[in-house]
């Protein structure tokens, strides 16, 4: 269906004069003479010229966009604007509710159709101002500090029609303007063009005004891209898409359009093949819903858009409002919160919403429970770096006492669009729109910046189904060093490898996620590296943290691709990497999970002494530290300290052959801990196994699988949650002997209820001493048990299962000196 | 002017959706020495006979309202491919995409129906007459609000609408003349609960209002009046805007200077569409390059095309679902502004759907061994075959060598007769008016 449009034809008849080509030389270096001919191929006379040039921005661009999609990764400091249009009217006065002003009783009150939202409804902001009772989301939006609301937001002269408005706001031209384009379409128009092809896009079936520019137009992507056509594999379906790209090999001599069809079939080709992995799985929910999961994957897939604009119809409300407003409240609602619970971590810092509105609707509601077209009108402005409360002066009451009073305009919606440029699109506001306009200051820093606090958008929906947790015998995949695996040298600076697990080694084909033992060795610099499921861009997390001399374990938990890989990037200098796989998740309750309180069940400090080279241990496990008579698995932290020499450790099923597999790797005089997640020996213990010299080993339990256990994990992609370098998730702040405490309810994909603990992977980071670092339930006393250890400057990762305490947090307490903490959320357990 | 084998196709292509041989055969037999008795021929809608609903649509089936959208939207496509004149239907889908409401606004199926059948009835009749019964639809009280327009606090909804979008256009009155038609529409409503039209006195303004200057007790109807009658100023301003957005539908969006105007004083006059579309049809510009290549197929164009050149049925291909894939629903216009033309309907999502409608019909048209005629071709033979099997005459260099080349570049299987069908479908010529 197509959204509802005010595109072209109207906006350009409502306005005053068309658009031509303009300036002698588009920013893509044609010439308008150039491009003419390029488009007529010397077939357009003068008289056709007239007719092409009218129709300019319409009709020419497909040809500029067919060649040369880009699909380029945006920077790390490019702003992405998600632009909503609430078409029809949104009415404002219902949406942010004055709901201790009197005069909204009174025009909105029983005499009037009866709108009036009760103040015992409003989701209040503050002593003046309430939400509409259906934005629960964004609610939570406005407590994060992530909302802005701007008042009284319009233009000039109001003009009632929805069109003309409509058409007003989207050239959004100060003086006297060429209808022909709009604001994001001239904010293209200056864009490189090289990067520019993909860089805007609307979810919906046509290019609305706003995204039209002189030489560029954003591309429409629909937001059913199930099986899209141009996507096929399929040797002949590709000879089939040559053919039809070569119709517009040159122009046909047919006119304008004959051409224009041609050119935008050949788009279509090359962009379906771009964005239809995005629609993998189907998006579900309203059609609005699916326009924002649509909106939030384009974003993820990273092919270089920098705007997204979807729209949601009806807020025409001249009766039976109520129900009617609210039903849209909620989608609006919904969408966002499906938008940011979709969008990866990786780009909080660089998304903006914005929503509009061709007006506000009257005071005064009409006779029939419903409102008139208005004017002034409540704007949102939504993002990390957006500095959350109110902008502009909100309307007056004091000039609304007649039937067809409306209010009076305090803000220019250009200078919120001007901020908008200026503060998150890189600048040239007042070029784009023709005119000086007034910043109003709602950015907190610009794209990228690490947001002031906070930083990270509510999250709801979990992206995955229970699972239960498969433990098996460690196995080793792969080994850079000597090419065990397939691949024989370490990663590269900087590069991204795939390496697929599903299907071999065990893991069976009905995999969702593995729990792999990942050890960085010979690393030539301090680096990091990030494991994230294959097919997904890359999150801003990472996994381990080598350093040159260091042998480095960690276990990390990831979700498989949809081709059941894995992907292993290296940011710098050289690094190889071995991984063992110690179990996998797949759907099924058979074996339930239960997170503990951390216990500590072996200190060979106090009592049996150093575990010497080729000696090995059975630990009890069954029926210790909350570990239930006969569990399947249990979750370890393991920790080596005072190793005499280089080494590792193997914990297995006691009972079991010993596999050759490290679970924690060592060097001399370091403290290393890892988790670990292994099997149970029948007999209730596990073996563990030093293979050279000498060390002390701490193991500390942290969940029990068993199959009398409730929990389920969901695995997750990897989204930061916390980095107090950045002042994310908590204060921007190191931390000392006080215990930080961290929510991990309804952050980083998990849910806001029925969870017990959280997979954590925490990085310790350059401490001032050498200290550990405990993480336990909130409001609990801190137990005797250490996930992280870690030496004065060091930065340490380790996979931690934390059980949440009652209030859905964590504590984490550094036992000495100042540290920074970092941690990424790669899955939960249920009750 | 003698009219030409193409010109006719061109007529043919623009009233009757698809250039069927039997009416091209038709044509040729006229006077072609001008356009007259080709325009009066594709004209004679009364040919169509007796066109009432069937009494499926006459009532609500209460039971699946989507069962009857569906049914609805397969009746009107067959309607545009089978009956004797289908410019009727065409004029029809003008005057929904002009006078709108919308099926799942107005909430009863059955009466954008019957708002449907009356703009059949009417479409080449007295625009005025015409506006006037609009004005009091069921579905249109509904969807422009009159329904609960009533004195005290009018609902603007309709006497905006219909001055803006319905007949005068933008700049053409102001917002006094706004108000005062919202109120002199008060109290023509809907009755509860078949939404029939009703005058309620009570609810009806009785005061005196300023519209265009006067101030007397304006009643709703006179509003209509006032603009297609008795206001000579307005009048000749709305004849020119209907003219326009006529020419614009039936010919090409950019007619050069003063071809409306020229013809818009003697459609002011008497306001008679048969008469006005005549013109339009039998105007020298109507023949040119310019309009010949002057517009799109709309989605529904396309999908009439699709059904009646593949003689496929119309429900087995599913038209209400492709009608919404390729952007354009039908009984529900995206808003009160309708449709528009050209690149509207030119994106890459819109297109997808096209392209997924002519797969889906080449696999029904290759079952059974269809089209396996094709493999003992030349590529060259087999591509003017199925290019005339569409109706398409004739190819541009450029498709033609695209398509030829393709159908060389396939191996002499399944997939050679497969794709070169799905091609000629997807050929720019298939998506031109």
């Amino acid at each position: 269906m197509l959204d509802p449009d005010i595109s072209t034809a109207d906006a350009r008849r409502l306005l005053s004069q068309p658009d031509l080509l303009g300036g002698a030389q588009g920013p893509n270096g044609w010439t308008r003479r150039k491009f003419l001919q390029a488009i007529g191929g010397g077939v357009l006379g003068g008289a056709a010229l007239g007719t092409f040039g009218d129709r300019l921005g319409l009709g020419s661009l497909g040809f500029d966009l067919s060649e040369a999609f880009a699909g380029t990764p945006i920077g790390a400091r490019d702003g992405i604007v998600l632009n909503i249009l609430l078409y029809g009217g949104n009415d404002g006065l219902n949406t942010v509710v004055p709901y201790t002003n009197g005069s909204y009783y009174d025009v909105r009150g029983p005499s009037y159709g009866n709108l009036a939202i009760p103040a015992s409804q409003v989701l209040p902001l503050d002593g003046t101002f309430g939400l509409h009772p259906s934005l629960g989301y964004t609610k939570r939006l406005w407590d994060a500090g992530q909302l802005a609301i701007v008042h009284g937001v319009g233009y000039p002269n109001p003009d009632l029609s929805h069109f003309t408005s409509m058409a007003i706001w989207m050239a959004a031209k100060f003086g006297v303007g060429s209808p022909g384009t709009g604001w994001i379409g001239r904010w293209l128009d200056g864009q490189p063009a090289a990067t520019a092809d993909l860089m805007a896009a609307t979810i919906g079936s046509s290019v609305p005004l706003h995204l039209l520019g002189s030489v560029r137009r954003a591309v429409a992507v629909p937001e059913n891209g199930y099986n899209m056509f141009g996507a096929g594999t399929d040797a002949p379906e590709l000879r089939m898409y040559n053919g039809l790209r070569a119709l517009s090999d040159s122009p046909a001599g047919r006119g304008q359009w004959h051409d224009m069809y041609a050119s935008v079939m050949k788009t279509q080709l090359k962009l379906a093949v771009d964005v239809s992995p995005v629609y993998s799985p189907e998006p579900t929910g309203d059609d609005f819903v699916r326009k924002m999961t649509v909106a939030a994957r384009l974003i993820n897939a990273n092919l270089g858009f920098r705007v997204l604009d979807v729209g949601l119809d009806g807020f025409d409300t001249h009766d039976n409002q109520p129900g009617r407003h609210a039903d849209l409240l909620t989608q609006l609602d919904t969408g966002l919160a499906t938008f940011f619970s979709t969008l990866d971590a990786a780009f909080y810092s660089r998304v903006t919403v914005v929503t509009m509105s061709e007006f506000g609707r009257t005071p005064y509601s009409n006779d029939s429970a419903g409102t008139d077209h208005g004017t002034a009108n409540v704007q949102f402005v939504i993002g990390a770096n957006v500095r959350g409360g109110h902008y502009g002066q909100p309307s007056s009451f004091a000039s609304i006492d007649h039937q067809w009073d409306r209010f009076d305009m305090t803000t220019d919606f250009r200078n919120v669009l001007g901020t908008v440029i200026d503060g998150w699109m890189g600048g040239g506001g007042s070029t784009i729109l023709n005119g000086a306009f007034e910043n109003l200051g709602f950015f907190h820093a610009g794209p990228g910046d690490p947001p002031p606090s906070g930083g990270i958008p509510p999250l709801i929906t979990p992206p995955s189904s229970p699972t239960e947790f498969v433990s098996m015998n460690p196995l080793r995949l792969f080994d850079t060093r000597d090419g065990t695996g397939g691949r024989l040298g370490p990663l590269n600076a900087g590069e991204s490898w795939a390496f697929t697990i599903r299907g071999q080694f065990g893991v069976p084909a009905d995999a969702i996620a593995v729990a792999i033992n990942l050890t960085a060795v010979d690393a030539t610099t301090a680096t990091f590296v990030t494991a994230w499921p294959g097919g997904q861009s890359q999150p801003m997390t990472s996994n381990l943290n080598p350093v040159p001399g260091m042998a480095v374990p960690n276990l990390a938990i990831i979700r498989l691709g949809n081709a059941g890989d894995v992907n292993f990037f290296n940011n710098t200098g050289t690094v190889n990497l071995l991984a063992d796989v110690v179990g996998y998740f797949r759907d099924g309750t058979s074996i339930g999970m239960a997170p503990l309180a951390p216990a500590r069940l072996l200190d060979t400090r106090e009592g049996i002494g150093a575990l010497g080279g080729g000696q090995m241990i059975d630990l009890q496990v069954a029926g210790r530290g909350g570990v239930s008579s006969n569990p399947e698995a249990v979750a370890l932290n393991v920790t080596v300290t005072g190793p005499t020499a280089g080494s590792y450790l193997t914990v297995w099923p006691s009972g079991e052959p010993r596999p050759f597999a490290s679970s924690v790797n060592m060097v001399p005089g370091q403290t290393v801990p890892n988790m670990v997640l292994t099997r149970v020996g029948a007999n209730g213990m596990v073996s563990i196994y030093n293979n050279t010299g000498s060390t002390d080993v701490v193991v500390d339990v942290l969940g029990c699988f068993d199959g009398d256990a409730s929990g389920r994990y969901v695995a997750l992609s990897p989204r930061r949650v916390l980095d107090t370098r950045e002042g994310l998730g908590a204060p921007l702040a190191q931390v000392g002997q006080t215990p930080l405490e961290v929510t991990l309810l309804g952050r980083g994909g998990v849910p806001n209820e029925g969870v017990s603990g959280v997979m954590l992977n925490v990085t310790a980071v350059t401490p001032t001493a050498n200290t550990f670092v405990t993480v336990y339930p909130g409001g609990s006393d801190r137990p005797m048990a250490s996930n992280l250890n870690v030496s004065g400057g060091q930065v340490i990762p380790n996979m931690v299962l934390a059980r949440l305490g009652a209030g859905g947090t964590v504590m984490m307490y550094n036992n000495g000196g100042l540290i920074d903490l970092v941690a990424d959320v790669v899955g939960y357990f249920t009750d | 002017m003698p009219v030409s084998d193409d010109d006719l196709a061109h007529l043919l292509r623009r009233t009757e959706f698809v250039v069927r041989p039997s009416r091209l055969a038709e044509l040729k037999a006229l006077d072609l020495t001008t356009p007259d008795a080709a325009v009066d021929n594709v004209m004679s809608i009364a040919l169509n006979g007796n066109s009432a609903l069937p009494p499926y649509f006459q009532s609500e089936d209460t039971a699946s309202s989507w069962n009857q959208y569906v049914a609805a939207c397969t009746f009107w496509i067959n309607n545009m491919i089978t009956k004797p004149r289908p410019f009727q239907e065409k004029m029809t889908l003008f005057w929904h995409g002009h006078f709108v409401s919308a099926w799942w606004d107005v909430g009863k199926g059955f009466h954008m129906m019957q708002q449907t059948q009356m703009y059949r009835e009417n479409c080449l009749g007295n625009f005025h007459t015409m506006t006037q019964k609009m004005a009091i639809d069921r579905a249109m009280l509904v969807y422009l609000s009159n329904a609960e327009n009533v004195k005290g606090s009018p609902n603007q909804n309709f006497a905006r609408e219909l001055m803006e979008l319905f007949t005068l256009g933008v700049g053409n009155y102001t917002e006094t003349d706004v108000e005062a038609a919202a109120q002199a529409w008060t109290g023509h409503n809907a009755d509860w609960p078949e939404y029939a039209y009703v005058f309620k006195s009570n609810r009806h303004d009785y005061t005196n209002k300023t519209f265009f200057g006067t101030t007397k007790a304006w009643d709703g109807p006179e509003i209509i009046d006032e603009i297609l009658l008795n206001n000579a100023g307005k009048k000749l301003i709305a004849a020119r805007f209907i003219t326009k957005k006529l020419w614009e539908f039936l010919a090409h969006p950019t007619p050069p200077a003063g071809v409306v105007d020229a013809l818009a004083p003697a459609f002011a006059a008497n306001m008679n569409l048969t008469n006005l579309v005549r013109e339009i049809l039998q105007h020298p510009e109507f023949y040119s390059t310019a309009a010949k290549q002057g517009l799109v197929r709309t989605p529904i164009e396309y999908i009439v095309a699709l059904c009646y050149y593949s003689g496929l049925d119309a429900g087995d291909l599913g038209v209400s679902w492709r009608a919404e894939t390729t952007g354009q629903q039908m009984y529900q216009p995206p808003n009160v502004a309708g449709w528009k033309a050209n690149a509207y309907w030119l994106n890459t999502s819109a297109l997808a759907g096209r392209a997924e409608f002519a797969r889906s019909v080449t696999w029904q048209l290759r079952a059974n061994g269809g089209f396996n005629n094709l493999y003992a071709m030349s590529a060259a033979a087999a591509v003017d075959y199925v290019a005339n099997f569409f109706g398409i005459y004739p190819l541009s260099t450029t498709t033609r060598t695209a398509l030829i080349n393709a159908r060389a570049s396939e191996p002499n299987n399944w997939w050679a007769a497969t794709n070169l069908l799905t091609m000629t479908m997807l050929a720019p010529e298939f998506h031109m008016a």
